[in-house]
């Protein structure tokens, strides 16, 4: 018996899926990524965003304000 | 090597100050040093040797004069290349500020210290534009080790960590946003102190993360390390972050017996360290009479990437400009990091400002009884350069990427955390952080100075092979 698959917005995102995304949002963000860089900037942009999953699902209270200067 | 490079930092202000010691006598030993060792480190990018004569002439000339010429007299510091000294270019370990106009005037605390009799001798090496955890630039070069030159000396204040270490200066000057002092104090087997978030100036240091920046003093005792910081604090209008609360002085307390309520922190901050790490860790824990209970911060991996998230897309943003017009001017790994932020989503990094509120408050709920947590700097000690891997939950993971696990989530929440090199026999040191709550230093320094009278903890001048 195989292991189940994770559902489809539990996945990792797969460098071609992080590729797809960093080539437009370059694009609509007005940023050219030299050629050199572009497998740089796709493993940097999966690092972040593989792992920022958790992040993402918190639910943050209203009152869970970013503060303009922060104090500790 | 000089009597001068082992005299702690506050035993040649005292001699300078009585008359002892010449400032000049100190400072031309530590010129000499920096030309006979740096070319073996590369941990400066600049000395300073007539200013510097000049100001130690001045300084004796106080003295000589029955002037007291402050309490760091005729000590030497090495400042990290991303402070404005007046009249001096900064890099910021950037090719690209190479041709930029020289400083108008100093960063704060570069004044505070010339002030307290400080004189700056070498501005050092550092990741570009504070972006990294090695010091391995482009440019400029990689800053060795100076207890193991074959190893990193972390980053991205590694040239001022290795300076002190090799006694080219007895204080450095750094700056923190994730981890860039705690990390090179670590590897390099210094002090470090990166303090409350807002609690030193950072007017006069070239911005990375403004969110997350702190500055802080580097050196080879915690007493040096507490003349220094006490020197450097103080409102300041020119940064937004700066407290407006009283100068609060740790040196008097250095020796105050008051038991401390200690911790150790488990989860996240074990889980990947090696097992000399966790060694040193649980020595000094043991030696600071620390609870058995782990204490657990939930969520920690979650605010280790809020923090990561905030950085590249604040640093993009800092940086977009110069990013569109002229990528190739940047070092290929600032480059890569910096255009991943830019095309970050917006969600995620206003996620990522709130969830800081509420991990404060976990943060918060810990100190209610605890006044010193501890942690490991780095999951393992001092990087070999040519080491490209670490196993970070279970998977090789690219080292220089994930060195500041244990430190990313401290600095988060802007807490104070003081990093004491634990050398356990003949062992590589090891980076130990002694956290406790904003704005409460003193506790660090009180641990950290028990520490270094229990022979646990201890900085050498290192003299590179």
């Amino acid at each position: 018996m195989g292991m189940k698959p994770l559902p489809e917005e539990k996945r990792p995102f797969d460098r071609d899926e992080i590729a797809a995304y960093a080539d437009a949002a370059a694009r609509l963000c007005g940023i050219a990524v030299p050629a050199t860089s572009r497998d740089g900037v796709i493993a940097n942009l999966q690092t972040i965003l593989n792992n920022s999953a958790a992040l993402m699902e918190l639910d943050l209270g209203w009152t869970d304000e970013a503060a303009p200067v922060f104090q500790p | 090597m000089s009597a001068f490079a082992t005299m702690t930092a506050a035993g040649i202000a005292d001699a300078v100050r009585t008359g002892k010691v010449r400032a000049s006598a100190v400072v031309r030993d530590a010129l000499d040093r920096i030309e006979r060792v740096d070319a073996t480190i590369n941990a400066c990018t600049a000395t300073f040797a007539d200013e510097a004569l000049a100001a130690a002439a001045a300084v004796d000339a106080t003295v000589a004069n029955g002037g007291d010429p402050g309490p760091m007299a005729g000590v030497p510091v090495a400042v990290k290349n991303l402070f404005d000294m007046a009249g001096r270019v900064t890099l910021a370990g950037a090719h690209m500020l190479r041709d930029a106009p020289p400083a108008v005037q100093d960063a704060t605390t570069v004044r505070r210290l010339r002030d307290a009799g400080a004189i700056m001798v070498a501005a050092t090496n550092m990741d570009e534009f504070a972006y990294g955890f090695t010091t391995e630039n482009e440019f400029y070069g990689v800053t060795r080790n100076p207890r193991d030159t074959n190893r990193l000396a972390g980053g991205s204040s590694g040239g001022s960590a290795a300076a002190v270490a090799a006694g080219m200066a007895h204080i450095g000057l750094g700056s923190d946003t994730n981890g860039s002092i705690r990390i090179p104090a670590a590897f390099s087997g210094v002090f470090g102190l990166k303090p409350t978030f807002g609690r030193l100036s950072r007017a006069g240091a070239i911005p990375f993360v403004a969110s997350l920046d702190h500055v802080g003093p580097m050196a080879r005792r915690v007493d040096d390390l507490a003349l220094a910081y006490d020197a450097m604090q103080g409102a300041d209008a020119r940064d937004p972050a700066c407290t407006l609360r009283a100068v609060d002085p740790v040196r008097p307390f250095l020796s105050d017996d008051t038991p401390l309520r200690v911790g150790v922190l488990g989860g996240w901050f074990r889980a990947d360290a090696d097992a000399a790490v966790l060694a040193a860790v649980d020595a000094a824990a043991e030696m600071l009479g620390a609870a058995t209970t782990r204490v657990e911060l939930a969520e920690a991996r979650i605010a280790r990437f809020a923090a990561f998230a905030i950085t590249a897309a604040e640093g993009a943003n800092l940086h977009r400009r110069t990013l569109c017009e002229r990528p190739e001017d940047f070092d290929g790994a600032t480059r890569d990091r910096l255009l991943a932020g830019a095309l970050l989503p917006a969600g995620l990094v206003i996620q990522a400002q709130r969830f800081r509120r509420r991990f404060q408050e976990t943060v918060r709920a810990a100190f209610a009884d605890h006044d010193v947590l501890i942690a490991p700097a780095t999951p393992c000690v001092a990087l070999e350069r040519d080491r490209q891997m670490l196993t970070i939950g279970g998977r090789e993971m690219p080292a220089r990427a994930h060195i500041g696990i244990y430190t990313q989530p401290l600095s988060y929440v802007g807490l104070p955390v003081l990093v004491a090199p634990i050398v356990l026999g003949d062992a590589f040191p090891v980076g130990v952080q002694l956290v406790a709550a904003p704005w409460a230093e003193r506790a660090l320094f009180r641990a950290a100075a028990r520490l270094e009278a229990a022979g646990l903890a201890h900085a050498g001048v290192a003299e590179p092979a």
